[in-house]
């Protein structure tokens, strides 16, 4: 399999009121084509500062983070949105979008922008409104981003990460603000993602999650402490409660 | 900028030979206003006609040939009914091809016609075609009124050529109005000009522009402040701009940290956050440029009105000044205010989408 994302001795340090907060501290780390990887750890951990570095949001203060071949760190600031829009797709928990935007706008947004994507607009839409097809959303591609549910924003959300189709995208609580239900829809339509070969990594705090993903990674004041192969979720209920107890079980041995 | 314009459109105006016909006088390239020379009009009887050929004959002298007239003018009783009034009762002597522009009716033809102001048929409760009698040169004289003219005489009427005031003393005079023969380029009446005025030993011989400048006494004042105008607007509207950019991008952090996120470059939102402001401002000087010169002529009558009974005036402009100057500093401005305050975006990361609630 080949690596997407690697990072070596990635170290991340900010600095409030003249007190030096290390962050993340030599984390090394590998994702390859294809997995699903989530991570977890306590508030203040790490997690979702490590998913901004790998992702090119914030910059390291020390290490190296390989995307696809690139070196991150050596990288413009343009050139670094260049490669998240072209290459990655994000999620966030709280499903930002842009208020003055329908939400086949927001959809289209990063295509739009693209310089990569040649087509023209009535293209890009119909590549919107088919992601849009595919997640179950194809009736409120009109809608203001107000008129529609939690659950339905977020699929919305995914169907913007993947207009570009990504290497990669990084979700940071994808289901944290949504129900058992609209979680449950999420996470499934982002396993369809990952069995048709998109790589995830996935920040979150709830088990049942981490149970569906294929690898979990564990941080603890900014240091990866423990890692479990969960191997590809596929499907079905039985399945799920065993991965969910075992994975309980590891956490608890990891401090949880 | 529809003030500075309007300021530009009205300091243009107050120098323009466009407005002669509202001082009574008719088209003309140079004017003697030195009062030694007049002074012989008030002290003598029919001393204009001796003016008119003394100056017609110094300029054929001098190789400057061209036809004088000289506008006088008397305070006189005028009745109609049982109103009376004293009007300013004016005639215009010389050669002169002018006809008096007129707002409503005809110019006088014969000596018992005469023409009068809006004010001045008000005062006698007159219409056209009415008659009214004055007292000249203490004969009562019965006139008809053929016509209503603008000028910036309130309550004035305007005689037939050949009218003869006879020993009524005179009240003003606008001076002598010199046509030179043959339509001479600027500079040829520039330079006439400067030789009338060593001829006659007096600074006082004006082209018509430099007459206008000088009776109104505003153009410059007006210039002056269409200055102070531009100085204000400049600094206006790089405040406005510069304030509510920074208010957008307060309100819209969050959307640019998410485009950010998503990967849109900092280029394209400092570009989209200009972007709005110039359309805004472009649409603004079309407006402005559209409604301008409705405006300002609104407006210069109804200021002509306060000074005398003006109507039918149009403003003055310089298109350059109107159309390209005031809208490129507009927008220049805003341009420049709006895309150095959308530098602030710089400091927000793709990072702060986690911060945001």
């Amino acid at each position: 399999m080949n690596t997407i994302l690697q990072t070596k001795g990635l170290c991340k340090t900010y600095i409030v009121n003249k007190h030096q907060n290390n962050v993340l501290k030599n984390i090394d780390l590998t994702i390859n084509e294809g997995e699903f990887v989530a991570i977890m750890g306590p508030s203040g951990s790490g997690k979702s500062t490590l998913l901004y570095c790998v992702s090119g949001m914030d910059r390291v203060t020390a290490g190296e983070v390989i995307f696809n071949g690139k070196e991150i760190a050596k990288l413009g600031d343009k050139e670094l949105a260049k490669l998240r829009l072209d290459e990655m797709g994000f999620i966030f928990q709280q499903m930002y979008m842009m208020k003055n935007l329908s939400v086949l706008d927001n959809i289209i947004l990063p295509a739009v922008k693209s310089k990569k994507n040649n087509e023209s607009r009535k293209a890009t839409e119909e590549r919107g409104r088919s992601l849009m097809r595919r997640l179950g959303i194809d009736d409120v591609g009109g809608n203001d981003i107000n008129e529609v549910s939690g659950g339905q924003l977020q699929r919305a959300c995914i169907c913007r990460s993947m207009i570009n189709n990504p290497k990669m995208i990084f979700a940071d609580e994808p289901t944290g603000a949504l129900n058992r239900s609209s979680s449950d829809e999420v996470m499934n339509e982002l396993l369809s993602l990952n069995r048709d070969g998109t790589t995830i990594m996935c920040v979150t705090h709830d088990p049942k999650v981490a149970a569906k993903c294929s690898r979990v990674l564990y941080i603890v004041d900014g240091v990866i402490v423990g890692e479990k192969e969960t191997g590809h979720f596929d499907g079905g209920d039985k399945e799920l409660r065993d991965r969910e107890r075992e994975l309980n079980n590891w956490l608890m041995e990891q401090g949880w | 900028m529809l003030m500075m314009t309007m300021m530009s459109n009205f300091a243009l105006t107050l120098k323009s030979e466009k407005i002669l016909w509202l001082f009574g006088v008719p088209s003309s390239e140079a004017h003697i206003l030195d009062s030694e020379t007049l002074g012989k009009l008030f002290a003598e009887q029919d001393a204009y006609k001796e003016l008119i050929s003394d100056t017609e004959k110094l300029l054929a002298d001098n190789g400057m040939p061209g036809r004088c007239t000289i506008t006088i003018g008397a305070y006189c009783e005028a009745a109609h009914n049982d109103k009376t009034a004293k009007i300013y009762f004016e005639v215009t002597k010389g050669d002169t091809d002018d006809t008096l522009r007129m707002d409503e009716g005809c110019a006088p033809q014969k000596n018992d016609e005469i023409a009068m102001t809006s004010s001045a048929l008000n005062c006698l409760d007159a219409q056209i075609g009415d008659r009214i009698s004055a007292v000249i040169d203490g004969r009562e004289c019965e006139f008809i009124i053929t016509g209503r003219f603008s000028s910036f005489t309130s309550s004035a009427a305007k005689l037939y050529k050949d009218f003869d005031f006879g020993d009524q003393s005179l009240d003003a005079s606008m001076g002598v109005q010199i046509h030179f023969d043959g339509d001479p380029d600027k500079e040829t009446i520039n330079n006439n000009i400067e030789k009338i005025k060593e001829l006659i030993g007096s600074d006082k011989v004006y082209s018509t522009s430099d007459m206008i400048k000088e009776l109104t006494g505003m153009s410059d004042t007006l210039n002056v402040i269409k200055q102070m105008m531009m100085i204000i607007t400049v600094i206006v509207t790089a405040l406005i701009v510069i304030l509510m950019e920074r208010s957008f991008i307060s309100k819209e952090k969050s959307e640019i940290a998410l485009m950010k996120a998503v990967g849109v470059d900092n280029g394209s939102i400092i570009l989209q956050h200009s972007l709005r402001f110039v359309i805004v401002s472009v649409i603004a000087c079309i407006v402005s440029s559209a409604v301008l010169m409705p405006i300002s002529d609104v407006m210069m009558n109804w200021v002509g009105n306060m000074v005398g009974d003006v109507s039918g005036l149009k403003c003055d402009f310089d298109p350059l000044e109107i159309f390209v100057i005031c809208p490129a500093i507009l927008i220049g401005v805003t341009v420049i205010g709006s895309f150095l305050t959308a530098l602030y975006t710089k400091t927000i990361k793709a990072s702060d989408t986690a911060s945001i609630e």
